[in-house]
């Protein structure tokens, strides 16, 4: 028996072994500094697995809970990233891919061809949904009045094949510009990483200084990879990525523990590799001296790799050559800078300025997605460059419906060498229905970045050079996003009435329902004799007890129970009481309130 | 948000910034330092004063607001502006700060901006004033009242005259509520807690989630904790200009018991109509054409009311024509100015000529002025909702004397009637308050005030006017050329109706 139980454990630990041996768990971190007392950290960890996992649904580094989503909704490739700030290209350059993701939450989605068209929006659905409560961010409102599918910006990045043709109508892009990333976002992210945060380059990532930068992103990636150059089998690859841009003001070093105020513990032993690459130009002011030497150094004329093997308790001091400065930036090849312009509640326009610093033509595609409550005059559009015009090879427009489905529209652009390319068109804001408007109505609304993707001549070099590569040598640029004012209402002015008129109506409900629902009739006055009242008024005089509890004990009967309230009945007798009777003797019977219809 | 700093150079004879520069450096590299701004901040270098601010913000929001100024394109700019503060310090110490509100045409920052700043200045006990007047802490109200009530009048004024009391004030023209920032003269708090308190001003904008848009953007205020809300001064001007309503609707109904009674009569006593030698008696004939209806009295009307505003529109159009440097050996000043005088002058000639005419015999003075106090009414309504400053001391000098006007049979009536009027013409009104300003604030000296120097002063204010009106857009001449100076021709040429 204990032979048999020991046969099963090794049976079970040898099968565990052998399916470990085909996933892969690398991990890295790339430091770069930037200008003005900026470094750029980039964490990418990275698990490569075999497609059958989603099938088979024997998970082992690969996340079970993203892996059943993927599964469940067919999906081929999948980017989300949650980013807090703007990435800046003027100040910033040029980053390597992954880096630069659009203000708020975005979803990229292709979705596996062999899915019927009309089942896409339904798995889309449910995609949000799930992944909403996976990251737990609101994704849940990227529903498809807020999706759209770009044709040319957008293409496969992971292992394609060749026999499947890439269809757009089974692509969807969302974005949501208007949500904040945080702690509660970083926490199930961590989950997703085999040492989940415990061990190896995870445990730096630490949320104050995280979340106290002047930029981060974190990313979800999944994409189909070829396991060799041939690409005769495809592996499933998943790169969780952050990138962060930390300030250390007024210092001329930094270390790692300084910028991210922890250090790195234990040795993640499930990493097949475990590196921190320091990235720095070669000569120049950001040229950078490193305390201890790097296992690895591959130099070039512009830029330097510095590159170190992650042990227990690593540490990396590196300090700057010249002395930091603040000062202004060369802006790099290609920056854009992206406005609405005009003001009022009413109309605008949307303008995105490219700036081509190149010697030659940049062929780009612009792509402007505009939510519904936004209308575009498409019309309106001109694309200028120094007063001229700018051709458009090709324009794929998406008209938005109201309610239904955002405006889209792809521009195939040759912007002109050494010039600005102004990309200008008019948009009219909605006045929406009233229950349309979130809570903070006043804040105004986000129109998520354009996307500009090209083939940049002068793009970034090293790790990043084949980071393009796989991407086909293609830059993403992401504009700001903009806060649109639309025409808001007055929210508390219903609320004050509301409660005036509530007031007013709870004061003057009972009087009001007693004048129009009642009639005061006044008693019958008995006539006495005028004999027996000069009797009587002479026994006053005199002191004597005149029988007058009748009179003062008068009481309104208040004959039906529909009487509202209360105090209804002591204002009648009152009213009644100031009626003069003629001699205040009324009896008990002769007053009576009667209702009226 | 935008801070800004206007430059100055030193021969321009205004009050240096200096101080202002400073603290816009220091809390530059401060701020730039930390993580919490949820909010792009641009600090801003105006030159030229007004003109400056103007051409930024026409470049910001791409617009030309007049075809004086030309704005260039922006190489940087952030998203929508939620707040601009416009810093002027002068030197290293201060005996306090005074906040400027107004703005072009009469507009006013949101009111929790500008308490924002004044509770910050108590917080940080630097002393808060309005147009230099300090809070009087007094129970007496016997001094305290006045007091107020003269701060009060002092911001009134200074909105009246549709002009911006500083650079914020062409920011809220594009719904962008701003304010003014100044020293004040002294020496009891110094750089540090004006920085403190411009930084406590910022956080706390850089917190609100939403655009200003709870409280009032129609107010007055008579000290730096109160303010009196628009609820509380339309129902007094109302009752200001109610005057002229009743009077119109009075006699509106004089007109129609009138006219009834008239045509009735000579109905009725037919054989009066006549002379002897069979024609229609002077009484007949006045009787006779009297209009039917109303609307035909209304039509009749329409010719002079035209011809009222088109002279408004000619005195508009005069500053151009007469600015071009055709008149040798002048200065435009004077050219604009006599020339502006001499169009005034000759469409009341003109009025009183044509008046004369026998087609004009037939209108009815009733009928008239009730249009014409109608009208007066329902534009000083339509002015008080734009700018309660204006239409408020507009009214407080028109409607007395609108409503006695009539014209009489006797002499020495119409020719007081006629420097009633004179008194209260657009131009007199400006002199006026400007010499009463003066005294008021305590600019003039007394020699200042010598008919020659008034002069000049209302040369000064015209010219500044037409100046604002084709810079800036400020829309005071319009409203004095095309609706105040029309109506005033209209009573002008009341008094030579018919009785």
């Amino acid at each position: 028996m204990r032979h048999l139980m020991l046969l099963v454990a090794t049976l079970h630990l040898l099968n565990t072994a052998h399916v470990f041996g085909n996933d892969k768990f690398t991990e890295s971190l790339q430091l770069e500094p930037l200008d003005n007392h900026l470094v750029l950290g980039q964490f990418k960890f990275s698990v490569t697995s075999s497609p059958n996992v989603l099938t088979t649904g024997h998970y082992h580094l690969f996340p079970k809970s993203l892996g059943e989503i993927l599964h469940k909704y067919h999906i081929q490739e999948l980017e989300l990233s949650l980013t807090q700030g703007l990435w800046r290209y003027a100040r910033w350059g040029i980053p390597s891919d992954g880096v630069a993701n659009p203000p708020g939450a975005s979803i990229l989605v292709h979705f596996d061809s062999e899915l019927p068209l009309e089942d896409v929006d339904k798995h889309w659905k449910g995609l949000i949904n799930s992944l909403a409560g996976f990251i737990c961010a609101s994704l849940n409102y990227a529903d498809n009045t807020v999706a759209t599918s770009p044709q040319y910006t957008f293409t496969p990045r992971g292992a394609f094949n060749a026999n499947k043709t890439f269809q757009h109508s089974h692509l969807r892009y969302a974005n949501l510009p208007q949500e904040n990333v945080c702690t509660e976002n970083l926490t199930p992210w961590k989950k997703l990483l085999p040492c989940g945060g415990q061990a190896g380059l995870s445990s730096l990532l630490n949320s104050k200084p995280l979340f106290d930068s002047n930029y981060h992103s974190m990313s979800i990636i999944v994409r189909p990879q070829c396991k060799t150059s041939e690409c005769d089998s495809i592996n499933l690859n998943l790169t969780l990525g952050l990138s962060v841009v930390l300030a250390h003001p007024k210092k001329d070093y930094f270390t790692l523990s300084f910028l991210f105020r922890n250090s790195v513990g234990r040795e993640c032993h499930i990493a097949e590799s475990s590196t921190v690459v320091v990235k720095f130009p070669t000569v120049g002011k950001l040229s950078l001296h490193l305390e201890s030497p790097p296992d690895n150094t591959v130099s070039s004329e512009q830029h330097t790799l510095a590159s170190y093997k992650v042990t227990s308790n690593f540490n990396l001091k590196a300090s700057y050559k010249v002395k930091p400065t603040y000062g202004a930036v060369a802006p790099p090849v290609l920056h854009t800078l992206r406005y609405l312009s005009g003001y009022g509640q009413e109309y605008g326009s949307i303008v995105c300025e490219i700036t081509n610093n190149a010697e030659e033509l940049i062929q780009i595609v612009y792509m402007e997605y505009i939510p519904w409550f936004l209308r575009i005059y498409l019309h309106t559009l001109s694309i200028t460059s120094n007063g001229s015009k700018v051709p458009v090879s090709k324009l794929l427009y998406s008209p938005g419906l109201e309610r239904k489905k955002p405006s889209m529209f792809e521009l195939l652009l040759n912007l002109p060498a050494n010039a600005t390319t102004v990309i200008r068109f008019d948009v009219e804001k909605l006045f929406l229905k009233w229950t349309e408007y979130p809570p903070d109505a006043n804040l105004g609304f986000h129109v998520p970045a354009a996307i500009i993707t090209g083939v940049i001549p002068d793009a970034p070099e090293g790790s990043s050079i084949q980071m393009l590569r796989e991407g086909y040598g293609v830059v993403r640029f992401y504009t700001e996003k903009l806060v649109v004012l639309l025409p808001t209402p007055d929210f508390s002015m219903p609320y004050n009435v509301i409660c005036l008129a509530c007031t007013v109506v709870a004061l003057a409900f009972g009087s009001i329902h007693n004048l129009t629902t009642k009639i005061l009739i006044r008693p019958k006055e008995k006539k006495i004799p005028i004999m027996q009242r000069i009797t009587r008024k002479i026994k006053k005089v005199l002191g004597f007890k005149v029988e007058e509890a009748v009179t003062s004990t008068q009481q309104v009967q208040s004959s039906t129970d529909k009487t509202p309230a209360g105090e209804t009945t002591p204002r009648n007798e009152t009213s009644v009481d100031s009626e003069p009777t003629v001699d205040g003797e009324v009896s008990l019977e002769d007053s009576e309130v009667t209702q009226r219809d | 948000m935008v801070m800004s700093v206007p430059l100055r150079p030193l021969s321009s004879g205004l009050a240096a910034t200096d101080g202002s520069v400073a603290i816009m450096l220091a809390l530059a590299s401060h701020m730039i330092k930390h993580t919490y701004w949820s909010k792009d901040i641009i600090f801003l270098f105006t030159q030229h004063e007004f003109v400056g601010v103007q051409a930024w913000l026409d470049g910001y929001f791409e617009v030309q607001t007049s075809s004086y100024v030309k704005a260039e394109r922006l190489p940087a700019r952030a998203g929508l502006i939620q707040a601009a503060i416009n810093l002027e310090l002068s030197g290293m110490s201060f005996g306090g700060i005074d906040v400027l509100i107004e703005g072009i045409n009469g507009l006013l920052p949101n009111l929790d901006l500008v308490n924002l700043v004044h509770k910050l200045a108590r917080e940080n006990g630097i002393r808060s004033t309005i147009h230099h007047r300090p809070d009087l802490f007094s129970k007496d109200l016997d001094k305290l009242v006045p007091h107020n009530i003269l701060t009060t009048f002092t911001m009134m004024a200074n909105l009246a005259t549709g002009m911006p009391s500083g650079n914020h004030g062409l920011f809220l023209r594009f719904r962008v509520d701003s304010l003014t920032i100044k020293s004040a003269p002294g020496g009891s708090s110094g750089l540090n807690s004006v920085g403190q308190l411009v930084e406590g001003v910022f956080r706390s904008i850089n917190n609100l989630l939403e655009k200003f848009h709870q409280s009032f953007f129609f107010y007055l205020m008579p000290c730096t904790y109160r303010y009196i809300s628009i609820g509380l001064y339309i129902p007094p001007f109302a009752l200001m200009v109610a005057a002229s309503l009743i009077q119109a609707i009075m006699l509106w109904s004089r007109f129609t018991f009138e006219v009834d009674t008239k045509k009735s009569k000579l109905i009725a006593n037919q054989d009066q109509a006549f002379t002897s030698d069979g024609k229609f008696t002077d009484d007949t004939i006045h009787t006779l054409r009297l209009p039917d209806n109303v609307v035909q009295g209304v039509y009749s009307l329409i010719p002079l009311i035209v011809g009222c505003h088109l002279s408004g529109l000619m005195l508009l159009k005069a500053p151009s024509l007469f600015g071009g440097g055709e008149v040798k050996q002048m200065p435009a000043a004077d050219t604009v100015i006599l020339g502006g005088l001499a169009g005034i002058v000759s469409s009341m000639m003109l009025i009183r000529t044509v008046l004369r005419k026998e087609e004009f015999d037939g209108i009815n003075w009733y009928l008239f002025k009730t249009i014409s106090l109608i009208y007066h009414g329902l534009t000083l309504f339509l002015l008080s909702l734009l700018n309660i400053s204006l239409a408020a001391i507009v009214a407080a000098f028109t409607v007395p004397v609108y409503t006695v006007i009539r014209p009489t049979s006797y002499k020495l009536l119409t020719g007081l009637q006629m420097l009633l009027l004179l008194l209260i013409s657009p131009v007199s009104i400006i002199l006026i308050c400007q010499t009463l300003y003066n005294v008021v604030t305590g600019n003039a000296q007394i020699h200042s005030l010598e008919f020659f120097s008034l002069l000049t002063d209302l040369q000064h204010s015209v010219l500044y006017a037409i100046i604002d009106h084709l810079v800036y857009k400020n829309y005071l001449l319009n409203i004095v050329c095309l609706v105040l100076y029309p109506t005033w021709l209209m009573f002008w040429s009341l008094l030579f109706m018919n009785v």
